[in-house]
């Protein structure tokens, strides 16, 4: 891996959860432990796991949003975390948030997406449906990894909303655009359409990484061992 | 400065501003012929910079520390905030770029009113229209540091709360300062209640920017000295100010 290469580490020993000097009982919630390194480098990586069981909050540690309880976890690349609930304004249409956000070559690209994976760009965000909404934060996501160095991508269910045809485009759209990006994919283990370069699981507790081979992975031996 | 352009489209795109603006325009011409002005024609000018200026307080408290307080609720419980931490905009380039956007907005209402009170309302006597023009631009000074740690304030209690109430406090500290600390002060001539005479020092006296009656009345501008002692005062309740906004903020829910 080169200097410039986007990457994710994280060290043997990284405890994720959340702590509270304020919470009597039970100041430390401990959610998992990476039992070995974990290195993960330009591509697709799924993370799989059961509601509750830090998902989401790995992605925020990962981010920089909350601490790690034990280790540090090292990025390379410019690192972007796009929340399931990340919402912008209802007045504004989706083509004045990548106006505001984005300039010329990656303001180009968010419209050509708009258009690829049929979101109306003029109607305003609070009247799209909540898959609309969806693909407002995955193209404001995606845009900016548009010639703009390495990049890592944290993205908390973004198909939560979409329908089969949208997540074939978004994950076409990933195939196209994957050098110098490492794509974090939080996903519920029940979407078995999705390929991917590996998978990031949590499992009673512990933080481990699934190898793929040929790109995809075997969902039916995922699930049962979430379970 | 994309969290500037965000905001700044956003507060444009619901176009609250323009109702301001226009009667900012408009009113300060409109009110002092409501009143019984025929009597005298030379009150006329005086009471339209009078009204021009309350208008513009009346702008900051009822839509500036609005949007600031919504704005902050809105960004915060929206995930926009934790977005752009991620992306390397500290603290405080979020609260700078938030705040520059509600003033970039707010710059054209305080212009408007500048200029309405200093053109429009200008005495025609050499000696007396040089001492309104001072006495504009210390308003002016004086007015902006109450106003803009005002917004901090109010941006960073949204983040932190929601914007009904981030609202509420600061325009009940606003109003406190302009107005209560008046009746407090009538209150304490005959009172020697240690508790009340420390809430009257540890009081922000934001009234002391409100020189409406030194234009009205036409008292000429404030002495040097007295304005740099009252500059230094309200420069150092805006550093307290946007200390505790600083710490206040918060980037989510």
């Amino acid at each position: 891996m080169s200097k410039n290469d986007p990457s994710i580490y994280i060290p043997e020993g990284l405890s994720i959860g959340y702590s509270s000097r304020f919470r009597r009982k039970n100041p430390v919630a401990l959610l998992a432990t990476a039992e070995s390194p974990i290195e993960l480098g330009d591509g697709r990586h799924l993370l799989l796991a059961r509601n509750g069981r830090g998902k989401t909050t790995l992605l925020k540690t990962i981010a920089g949003i909350i601490p790690s309880l034990k280790g540090a976890i090292r990025c390379e690349g410019t690192v972007q975390f796009v929340d399931e609930d990340l919402r912008f304004d209802s007045e504004l249409k989706p083509r004045q948030i990548f106006s505001a956000l984005f300039k010329n070559g990656q303001r180009q690209f968010a419209m050509e997406m708009a258009e690829r994976i049929e979101l109306d760009a003029d109607k305003a965000y609070g009247k799209l449906s909540k898959g609309n909404r969806q693909k407002v934060g995955l193209i404001v996501a995606e845009a900016r990894t548009f010639h703009n160095g390495p990049q890592v991508l944290l993205l908390d269910e973004p198909f939560s909303g979409l329908d089969f045809s949208a997540r074939d485009k978004v994950d076409q759209i990933w195939s196209e655009n994957e050098e110098g990006i490492v794509r974090l994919v939080c996903v519920h283990p029940d979407e078995p359409t999705l390929k991917a370069d590996s998978a990031v699981t949590i499992r009673e507790g512990r933080l481990e990484k699934l190898e793929v081979v040929n790109g995809t992975l075997d969902w039916m031996e995922t699930r049962l061992s979430l379970n | 400065m994309e969290l500037y352009k965000l905001t700044l489209v956003s507060i444009l795109n619901r176009k609250t501003f323009a109702i301001f603006a226009i009667l900012l325009l408009a009113l300060p011409f409109v009110l002092p012929l409501m009143t019984p002005w025929e009597s005298k024609p030379t009150l006329l000018e005086p009471a339209r910079a009078q009204a021009a200026w309350m208008l513009l307080w009346t702008t900051a408290i009822g839509w500036l520390l609005f949007q600031g307080a919504t704005i902050g609720d809105r960004w915060s419980s929206h995930g926009i905030l934790e977005y752009f931490k991620t992306l390397g905009l500290s603290r405080r380039q979020q609260m700078v770029q938030m705040w520059l956007s509600c003033f970039t907005v707010f710059a054209g209402m305080i212009l408007i009113t500048f200029l309405i009170s200093t053109f429009t309302a200008m005495p025609s006597d050499p000696v007396e229209a040089r001492h309104w023009l001072i006495t504009n631009f210390q308003y002016l000074l004086l007015f902006l540091l109450v106003v803009a740690p005002l917004l901090i304030l109010a941006i960073s209690l949204g983040t932190r709360f929601n914007g009904a109430a981030a609202y509420a406090i600061t325009i009940g500290l606003a109003l406190y300062g302009l107005f209560g600390i008046g009746y407090l002060e009538v209150f304490l001539a005959d009172n020697k209640n240690i508790f009340l005479n420390l809430l009257y020092i540890f009081s922000p006296h934001y009234h002391l920017s409100d020189l409406t009656s030194r234009l009205v009345f036409k008292l000429g501008a404030v002495p040097w000295n007295e304005l740099g002692r009252i500059t230094a005062y309200l420069g150092g309740t805006a550093l307290i100010t946007v200390g505790i906004s600083y710490q206040l903020y918060r980037e989510g829910k």
